[in-house]
This record gives structure tokens, C-alpha cells and sequence, in this order.
């Protein structure tokens, strides 16, 4: 086995590293859900697990993509486009079950941005969006044709070119859109709790956007080569998934106060119950 | 004593929470210490005591999480301060007014066991100076102990500065401590009287969940 071989293997071991950042986020936002009682504060909790959950799915190790830019079998496809459902579901969801939480630990129970009737439309909209896209994959897996499922990947990627392209834009729009609730929340907001909870949410933009920048940087430079080869496009994506499973984590362990306990020689008889 | 309504922590408290007490219940959003206050008030009700809920929220709202805790207020009402659907408006910015009515209130059923259940004192101490909102604490409890009545109030634990819980604790009789605990990979619910008016200092922590047919409490053993 030649060197760059070997670091190849190495990195693509490696590239399930991130896997266990988001499971272990996930892990804990269920734990703590599993500790509350209140269905709006689990409700939050949960939110973060899936949210957690669908990106470990995107972080799963693909395999390469065909020469001409589209993924390969009609099955792939159609995982790639559940996933991509189940995030454009789970931002919502997510998005609306915090939005909710954080009403009640206001003060004033503000209502922001009118969330409590725009969230009707919201989730309208992004059902319809998913219904439509999960209608024509169901159609391209009994017919085995993968133009439709194409197209949607097309829309993936920015393209207005068909109505499951334009479709799928819109799910990510109104699926990104939804996460500047957040911003207004974490603003507004005296819980410091829910506002660190919210900082380290939005390290996840941060990775994303620092991956795009370091991308757009060494376009047109050396290190570009080395992006674009698979090592290096291994390596990128296990540090951009490693920081977000870091944030997420992060947010989850700040949902709620964790205490740890402390037991002095005075503490260590069990409660008593007599 | 006053039964808490709640059987499994009854013994914990020595029978209940003292007469003229005021009992604070600490714990993080969501852990479901309002259940101790519904579970309280309702257990007034049925024994025929007079009964005041002070809330933020509306009574539309509340009645709905009290039934996710098994607790059916329909028929057996008690005297709500609420944003809507109350009594008596409850007003965030009206301090005096609150202090006023709950006296009046009192006054008016002074020959009657009174609870008293307070779920906005985090609310009033984000908007207020903490000082502001010990004197209006302090006086409230001198009133509420010339009769036979006990307050219960909640308080969101990581939502107000050490000192401000810690000052909170002081002013109360007794302190139920609801709290979430890491144990290896693990969050536990546990629960803790850090003080009890008539009752020695429990060290001790007790596991705790909370069903619609009330809360089951064993000993925590690590």
C-alpha cells in the first residue's frame, strides 16, 4: 500500500469521527428530554436530538459521485433526497418547539415576530414542500426512472431549472428561513441559559460559513488541488462535521443546568424516606 | 401541617409543609416543579381550603399543563391571578397591586386555611431589581403569616445570578430543590429539601418522576 493510500484509509476511518460528535449531541439532547416533564421544554429538547440526528445522516460517508455530477443508483438518490426531507422537517420542527420554549421563559411571553400564527404557515408550506418531493421520489422508485429524483438534487444545488428544482429550493429556504427566529430569541431573550444554548447553535453556522470562506480562499490557489482530491475533500468535511457535532453537543448541554453531585461525608446517607 | 398534596413528598417534609410557611421549589424550565403547585392547590380544594394561583401565563394555559400532570381543575376552581382568563388581572409591572390584592385576599377568607401558589417570581425578578423584589417577598410573607395560609412560590433555577437564588432561599422557610444531575452519562432528576421549617437539614437526594397519577419519590443510592 503506497503512503497516500494508507493516509486515505486513515482519513476515511477518520471521516466517522464527526458520526460520534453527532450522536453524542444527539445522546444528550434525548437524555435531557427523557429527564424533563414539561412537554414544551421536551419538545425543544427533542427538536435539537433530531436536528442532531439528520446531521449525522449528511455526515455519513458517501460514495463518489458519478462523472457527470449526479449521484449514481436510483436507491442513493432517494436516500440522499429522505435526508434532505428529514432536515427540511426537522429545521421546522426545531425551529418552532425553541420558539415555543422561549416564549414561555419570557418575561413578558412575547410573541416574536408573531410566531405563534406564522408557524401555522410555516409548517403548511414545508409539508406541502416535503409531500410534493416524497411523492415523486415514491414515483421514481416504482419506475426506476431517476430524472425526477434528479431534478430534486438539481434543486439541491441551486438550480431553477424543473418544479421539484424550484420546489426544493424553497423547502431549504423556508427551512434556513426559519432559523433566523433564533437571532430575534436570542436577542430578546434574559434567560442566560436559552442564550448560551443559542450561542453555541450558532457555531453551526459559524463552521458552515468558515468552510465556504476557506473554500471561496484557496479557489485559484495550490491548496485548491489539494482540497479537490480525496484526501483533502475527506479532511475537510471531517473537520467542518467535527466542529458543528461540537456545537450542537454544546448546545444540548446547555438546554437545562446540569449540576453534579456533591456528596460530603454528611451526604452520603441515602434519603430517607421514613 | 399542610399536606403538599402530594403523598410521596409528604414524608420528606415532615407531613407536609408548615402552617404559616412560605415554601420556594427551585428547579430548571421543565422539570416540573408548577406540578408542585397544581398538586397543592388542588389538594386545597378538595379539603375545602381557599385557593390562590398567581401566574403569568393565561388560565387556558395552565389548565392545560395541569393536565398533563393528571390534574383536573374544571370543577373544583381556584381564585386565579392571570393574564387572561383570571379574576383579578395579573399585571407584570403592577407590583403594589399584587402585594394588595393578596392581602385582601387574605382578609377576606381570614377564617379559612388560604394557599397561596406564586409561579412569576422569576418573571418579577428579571424586571425588577432584586431588592425591589425581596421587599415586596418580605412584606407578602409577614402579611400571609398573620393567617393560616402558606405560600408557595417557584422559582427557574439558571435563570438568575447565585447570589439573587441564593437570597431567595433565605427569605423562604423551606426549600424544595428540583434539579437535573449528571451521573457518568447519564442526567438524572433528582430532588433534595434544602430546608424545612420544624424539620432537621435533610442531606440526602431523592430520585423523583412525575406521572399523571403524582410523583413517585425513592431514595437516591449512587
Amino acid at each position: 500500500m503506497s503512503s497516500s493510500d494508507l493516509v486515505l484509509t486513515i482519513l476515511n476511518v477518520l471521516a466517522y469521527a464527526p458520526l460520534l460528535a453527532l450522536v453524542y449531541a444527539a445522546y444528550w439532547a434525548f437524555d435531557i428530554r427523557h429527564a424533563l416533564t414539561v412537554r414544551l421544554f421536551r419538545n425543544q429538547a427533542f427538536g435539537l436530538g433530531l436536528f442532531s440526528l439528520v446531521f449525522t445522516l449528511a455526515a455519513l460517508p458517501s460514495p463518489q459521485v458519478g462523472s457527470n455530477g449526479i449521484l449514481g443508483s436510483v436507491p442513493f438518490q432517494i436516500g440522499y433526497i429522505l435526508v434532505t426531507s428529514a432536515f427540511w422537517l426537522g429545521a421546522i420542527y426545531f425551529v418552532d418547539a425553541t420558539a415555543l420554549a422561549s416564549r414561555r421563559s419570557d418575561p413578558l411571553l412575547r410573541d416574536t415576530l408573531h410566531w405563534s400564527k406564522v408557524r401555522y404557515v410555516l409548517w403548511v408550506f414545508q409539508v406541502f414542500n416535503v409531500s410534493f418531493i416524497l411523492l415523486g421520489i415514491s414515483l421514481s422508485a416504482i419506475t426506476g426512472n431517476a430524472s425526477y429524483a434528479n431534478q430534486i438534487i438539481q434543486g439541491n444545488n441551486g438550480a431553477f431549472t424543473s418544479l421539484p428544482a424550484v420546489i426544493a429550493n424553497l423547502a431549504w429556504a423556508a427551512a434556513f428561513g426559519s432559523m433566523i427566529m433564533f437571532l430575534p430569541i436570542a436577542i430578546r431573550s434574559r434567560n442566560p441559559g436559552l442564550r448560551r444554548h443559542l450561542k453555541w447553535l450558532a457555531g453551526v453556522p459559524v463552521a458552515l460559513g468558515v468552510f465556504v470562506i476557506v473554500l471561496i480562499i484557496v479557489s485559484s490557489t495550490p491548496a485548491e488541488t489539494f482540497l479537490n482530491n480525496p484526501a483533502g475533500n475527506v479532511l475537510g468535511n471531517t473537520l467542518l462535521y467535527l466542529a458543528v457535532g461540537y456545537c450542537l453537543y454544546r448546545s444540548a448541554r446547555a438546554l437545562v443546568p446540569l449540576n453534579r453531585i456533591s456528596l460530603s461525608s454528611s451526604d452520603q446517607v441515602p434519603g430517607n424516606l421514613a | 401541617m399542610v399536606s403538599s398534596g402530594v403523598a410521596a413528598l409528604d414524608p420528606l417534609l415532615g407531613d407536609g409543609y408548615p402552617d404559616k410557611s412560605t415554601i420556594l421549589v427551585v428547579g430548571p424550565p421543565g422539570i416540573g416543579k408548577e406540578a408542585l403547585g397544581y398538586w397543592f392547590t388542588h389538594s386545597g380544594l378538595i379539603q375545602g381550603d381557599f385557593c390562590v394561583y398567581v401566574t403569568r401565563l393565561s388560565v387556558k394555559e395552565v389548565l392545560q399543563d395541569e393536565k398533563g400532570f393528571g390534574v383536573d381543575s374544571q370543577k373544583k376552581v381556584p381564585f386565579w391571578f392571570a393574564s387572561e382568563g383570571g379574576q383579578i388581572k395579573y399585571d407584570v409591572n403592577d407590583l403594589a397591586g399584587l402585594s394588595h390584592n393578596i392581602k385582601e385576599i387574605l382578609n377576606q377568607n381570614a377564617g379559612r386555611r388560604v394557599r397561596i401558589v406564586i409561579d412569576a417570581i422569576s418573571s418579577l425578578l428579571m424586571l425588577n431589581q432584586p431588592e425591589t423584589i425581596y421587599r415586596l417577598l418580605t412584606q407578602l410573607f409577614a402579611d400571609v403569616k398573620q393567617y393560616d395560609a402558606v405560600l408557595l412560590a417557584t422559582l427557574e433555577e439558571g435563570m438568575h445570578q447565585p447570589q439573587v437564588l441564593a437570597a431567595m432561599q433565605q427569605l423562604f422557610d423551606g426549600v424544595v430543590e428540583m434539579r437535573l444531575y449528571e451521573e457518568g452519562l447519564r442526567v438524572l432528576p433528582l430532588l433534595r429539601v434544602r430546608k424545612m421549617r420544624g424539620v432537621p437539614p435533610q442531606p440526602g437526594y431523592f430520585n423523583f418522576s412525575l406521572t399523571r397519577d403524582g410523583m413517585e419519590v425513592s431514595a437516591y443510592v449512587k
